[in-house]
């Protein structure tokens, strides 16, 4: 998958899952101003990352969300639990597209349906609400400003509109190749745009390289809207042989159309820098065409033309122009300027004896008409141009020189051609005015630098960037012009300097984050071409891996109104290059400030393809610039880490049985010793190995317990209860698989404390309880154990209430009911189909739940306590190891076989006399401690062949516990505690309750672990 | 796909970017041979240019308008 990609599907999740925990607890407290903040803020970044993948509809839903935010930022709108169930479902519908996303690396087919359903729903859910509530205030404005910009610049939708085109446009000039289009065509146009319908030229050159890419210049021209007619042309002229490359582009092509200006830009989208699109005013299209005639018959009659016009006697003009039609030849140049004369005489208004008057001229002289020389009144007056000092002293510059700056000026000519709403105009212009004057100032062009600093303050007065725009264009033609560049330079020096020149932007970028800060809007203008122009940096390096960065950083900045995200980005971005290699000398030279020369140097490298193709210098890149603090694996890569260290430990374990072999086997005592030695060292690197591959799979709770505010939130308004969840200890680590192994069963056991446990709201208030009741998950390590603890207050297990059920169901017998103490009938709920709830619901209730519960945490070696009052609420105490790499196990001895039992599970280990064994009900139970505790015979449980290891007649007992009592087992000898590395029983034997898994000793031999709850008594 | 003739190559229905490197291939060099474009209904860009490098005459046009119009520039010559 593209890495861009990945790392937007990792980003979108963090940021959907930390707007759904915002909304969560907006849900508590509304007001909360940092709250709404940071939903929006996810919601927005979000939207911002969209853009740069085609997932159109996740754009909208987002953007719809974002909108609702806005308003609630604005208290335009209230927050209610309505509201964010609605956003809640839209969070929820772009989190099944990043899946999709992972999983297919594009939207499924009903993407764009179920994304227009969505945020219909939502605009429409903002218009109702907005209805009701008063209107928007200057700050949603602002806010939708910004909106505007982002999208133009990330072109995920470009609506601008018409006003903004011109606005951007810079003084009207000649548009050369309208007479290019056939002549059908351009009449038609005239009388579309007499009509009142807009005409968009369009002007499209494709770059040489757009046929490798795929593209269909002449196809994508055909499918313009509205589109009245094309021409074509050879871009350049190139000696055509048979060594020429055909596949270079070297064409371009024109388009009439008359529809919407937005829809046109759409189709063009992803070869706008390519596309050139102007309104013409309506009387450009009258361009007569064919052969000119012989221009004396013409004399005679432009002058009696001449004079019909100057009286505006239209029917003298109508009868010369029939004249002298049958005058001159049929199709020539004059007989069609006559013509379109008949045409502007019968449709054009108030300009009409302008037009003609033009037109006449045309006629005689056969060039095309000056239709230029009538635009004057609608010209912008901005035109402070280059003058012919600043164009010498561009030309004066070596190639080098030309070339960066060129490619400065480049840049900013596009940041300033690219759409944006007018209160923004002011920032762009002074943050471009400062990039450039900065450029210039240290290339030390003061000629230019004072024009260029009338240029911008004339801009800023006028708040129009048209002039800024000329100047621009006119340095660069100055600097591109291609007599020029007749000695182009060795290409490496080009590209050498073109990072130089990238270097001084970024510089620049800095220095202007780093002005003192105007006001708002002038600042988000400024962050804004800041955005540009690292982006288009980065793009030109190929690092597309930091844009993401980039976009984060910019949009926290702009939300927070600051510059400190952007400035450490960039101060990063420095800390990744590299010392200088030979090539760089020429930047060194040039004598540029000490921060651009050492960049210059990196981007030299990073860009050259180094660094790219030479992970090795890549990763070198990294850890001197100590970036990686963090370090993504894939999972896989780490769990085989942990097995194989596991082995490792097993293989580790083998060496002092070898050591015994070598002394009393083969009879080399000092071989034996070495080996001793050399375990001791083994020994004490595989622990530490251990312990740091465990430390590494250690994750906080907080992985299960997230998922928890929503869950309970959603259950109990469905159940109409009021809960109030609180988590504690979210920080408290454990093993990643019993982590991963847990979350089901918390989700089993919280849905049952909300469902069975907790009251409805009437129901407590009739307890004498509060409204609300609390659900409390709390986690926390003791020992070598992590505690889960899962409180409710709610009305507690009934034990009576539950023996009678179970009874019902048959799990029992009434006697054995009868036997149970309360602590003990609450364990039933544990048992396999045992269901308090007569309704089943679609919650809990169903009578599976809770014994997979027991099972799950059991064979995980962990265990389960409940403690309950009736009334007063329940506690689930589950106590899990820290890590399944590792269990302790006390090794006992059964009919000359070797078990092992979990360690955490062993009270205490005694040795009974047979006169402390008294028999009841059939049962043999022994007092220990005051406490009647059942003793169950191990060899029996275990169908060995039963007998005794030891003659005194003495019972070895290990007392255990289980299930919330104790039991007693009566076991032939014990033997130390262990270290196992524990695996899980698989296959047939899977299925065998009294194991909890096996483990490989050190001598190669393998032991079976009990499990005690499986026993049957 | 073009049939190439004597010295008429008849551009077919569809003509891809791919055919324009032998289309250039049968132009280039020989200003006498033509095209008949009358079956021709979606032609690449690089057809196109390659047909405005070599500017062969066209004897018979394409029937869209459009396409009529890009290959305009070959007729006024």
């Amino acid at each position: 998958m593209n890495p861009l990609l990945q790392q937007f599907i990792t980003e979108a999740r963090d940021l959907l899952e930390e707007a759904a925990n915002g909304l969560l607890a907006l849900e508590s407290s509304p007001n909360d101003v940092d709250g709404v903040n940071a939903v929006f803020r996810a919601a927005h970044t979000l939207k911002g990352s969209t853009g740069l993948f085609d997932v159109l509809p996740m754009t909208h839903v987002v953007h719809a969300a974002e909108d609702i935010l806005d308003a609630v930022k604005a208290n335009q709108v209230h927050i209610d639990s309505n509201l964010i169930d609605l956003l809640l479902d839209a969070f929820d519908q772009v989190g099944i597209w990043v899946d999709e996303l992972e999983a297919a690396e594009r939207l499924s087919s009903s993407a764009g349906s179920i994304g227009a359903d969505m945020s219909a729903k939502l605009r429409h859910w903002l218009a109702a609400a907005r209805g009701e509530a008063s209107g928007g205030d200057a700050n949603a404005h602002g806010h939708q400003n910004v909106e505007l910009l982002e999208q133009a610049i990330t072109q995920s939708e470009m609506r601008a509109d018409n006003q903004q085109m011109v606005d951007m446009a810079p003084a009207r000039k000649a548009i050369d190749w309208l007479s290019d289009i056939p002549p059908q065509v351009r009449l038609a146009a005239y009388e579309q745009g007499i009509a009142g319908h807009k005409v968009v030229a369009i002007a499209y050159t494709p770059e040489p390289e757009c046929y490798f890419k795929g593209e269909d210049p002449l196809g994508l021209m055909l499918q313009t809207p509205g589109l009245l007619g094309i021409a074509t042309r050879l871009a350049h002229k190139v000696k055509v042989d048979a060594e020429l490359d055909v596949y270079q582009a070297n064409i371009q092509l024109f388009g009439v159309a008359t529809g919407e200006l937005g829809d046109i830009e759409y189709l063009y989208r992803y070869v706008s820098d390519q596309v050139l699109l102007e309104l013409p005013e309506v009387e450009q299209w009258l361009i007569p065409y064919g052969q000119q005639d012989d221009d004396t018959i013409l004399a005679d009659i432009a002058e009696q033309m001449d004079s019909c016009i100057q009286r505006q006697d239209m029917d003298g003009l109508v009868a010369s122009i029939s004249v002298a039609k049958d005058i001159v030849r049929a199709d020539s140049w004059a007989a069609n300027a006559l013509s379109l004369m008949s045409l502007v005489v019968n449709t054009a208004g108030n300009h009409k004896l302008a037009w003609l008057k033009c037109l006449k001229e045309s006629m005689f002289s056969g060039q095309k008409p000056d239709w230029l020389s009538l635009q004057t009144h609608v010209k912008p007056e901005v035109s402070l141009s280059l003058d012919k000092t600043g164009i010498a002293e561009l030309q004066l510059l070596d190639h080098v020189d030309r070339e960066a700056l060129s490619l400065v000026i480049g840049l900013q000519t596009k940041i300033l051609r690219l759409p944006i709403a007018h209160e923004l105009m002011l920032g762009r212009i002074a943050s471009i005015g400062k990039v450039i004057e900065n450029v210039l100032h240290r290339f030390n062009h003061d000629v230019l630098l004072t024009q260029w600093l009338a240029v911008v303050s004339k801009a800023k007065i006028a708040n129009n960037s048209a002039g800024m725009l000329a100047w621009l264009e006119q340095s660069n033609l100055a600097l591109t012009e291609p007599s020029s560049l007749s000695n182009l330079p060795v290409a490496q020096e080009i590209q050498l300097i073109k990072h130089d020149a990238v270097l001084e932007l970024v510089d620049v970028q800095r220095q202007v984050l780093m002005q003192s800060q105007p006001d708002e809007a002038i600042f988000l203008g400024r962050l804004t071409s800041v955005k540009t122009v690292l982006t288009s940096v980065l793009t030109l390096l190929g690092r597309l891996d930091l844009l993401l960065g980039l976009n984060a950083a910019i949009e926290t900045d702009i939300l927070s109104v600051s510059v400190s995200e952007t400035l450490g980005f960039i101060a990063q971005m420095s800390l990744e290059r590299r010392e200088p290699s030979g090539a760089s000398a020429k930047s060194a030279s040039t004598g540029k400030s000490h921060t651009s020369a050492a960049n210059g140097s990196a981007i030299a490298a990073a860009s050259s393809g180094e660094a790219n193709a030479n992970p090795e210098a890549a990763a070198a890149t990294h850890e001197s610039g100590g970036m990686a603090k963090t370090l993504r694996v894939e999972q896989a890569s780490v769990d085989k880490l942990g097995d194989l260290i596991g082995e490792l430990v097993v293989a580790k374990n083998a060496m002092p049985y070898l050591a015994q072999r070598a002394e009393h086997d083969f009879g080399v005592p000092e071989l034996a010793k070495l080996l001793k030695e050399q375990f001791n060292v083994v020994d004490r690197l595989t622990q530490e190995l251990q312990g740091t591959i465990m430390r590494v799979q250690m994750l906080p709770v907080s992985q299960i317990f997230q998922r928890f505010p929503r869950l309970v939130r959603d259950i109990s308004r469905k159940l109409g209860k009021k809960v109030n969840l609180v988590l504690e200890g979210e920080e408290t680590r454990a093993d990643k698989s019993v982590i991963e192994v847990m979350a089901d069963p918390m989700i089993h056991m919280v849905r049952n404390s909300l469902d069975h446990g907790l009251e409805s709201p009437e129901e407590r208030l009739a307890a004498g309880k509060a409204e609300t009741g609390t659900l409390r998950l709390k986690a926390f390590q003791e020992g070598d154990s992590v505690i889960i603890e899962i409180q409710d207050d709610g009305r507690g297990v009934n034990p009576v209430m539950v023996k009678n059920k179970a009874v019902e169901k048959g799990i029992i017998t009434q006697e054995q009911a009868d036997a149970m103490s309360a602590q003990e009938a609450i364990y039933l709920i544990f048992q396999p189909s045992f269901s308090t709830n007569d309704e089943v619901t679609d919650l809990s209730g169903r009578g599976v739940g809770m014994d997979v519960v027991r099972s799950t945490i059991e064979r995980i070696g962990g265990s389960l306590r409940v403690h309950s009052e009736v009334g007063k609420g329940t506690i689930i105490r589950l106590s899990l190891p820290l890590s399944m790499a590792v269990s302790h196990v006390m090794e006992i001895e059964l009919a000359d076989q070797v078990f092992g039992v979990p360690m955490d599970l062993v009270v205490e280990t005694t040795r009974l006399t047979p006169d402390l064994i008294k028999t009841i009900k059939q049962r043999e139970t022994f007092i220990w401690r005051s406490r009647l505790v059942p003793l169950l015979r191990l060899r029996r449980a275990m169908y060995l062949p039963s007998g005794s290891k030891r003659n005194d007649g003495t019972e070895s007992v290990l007392v255990v516990r289980r299930d919330g009592g104790l039991i007693g087992l009566v076991v032939d000898d014990f033997r130390s505690k262990l270290e196992v590395i524990m695996k899980p029983l698989e296959g047939p034997l899977s299925g065998i309750p009294i194991y909890a898994g096996s483990a490989l000793l050190g001598d190669g031999s393998v032991m079976l672990v009990l499990n005690v709850g499986g026993l049957t008594l | 796909m073009i049939t190439y003739k004597k010295d008429v190559a008849v551009l077919g229905e569809r003509c891809p970017v791919e055919l324009a490197e032998e289309l250039f291939a049968w132009l280039v060099g020989k200003p006498t041979r033509k095209i008949d474009a009358s079956a021709c209904q979606d032609m690449h860009t690089a057809v196109l240019q390659v047909l405005l490098l070599c500017r062969p005459k066209l004897i018979k046009m394409p029937q869209s308008p459009l396409l009529q119009q890009a290959l305009s520039g070959l007729i006024d010559a």
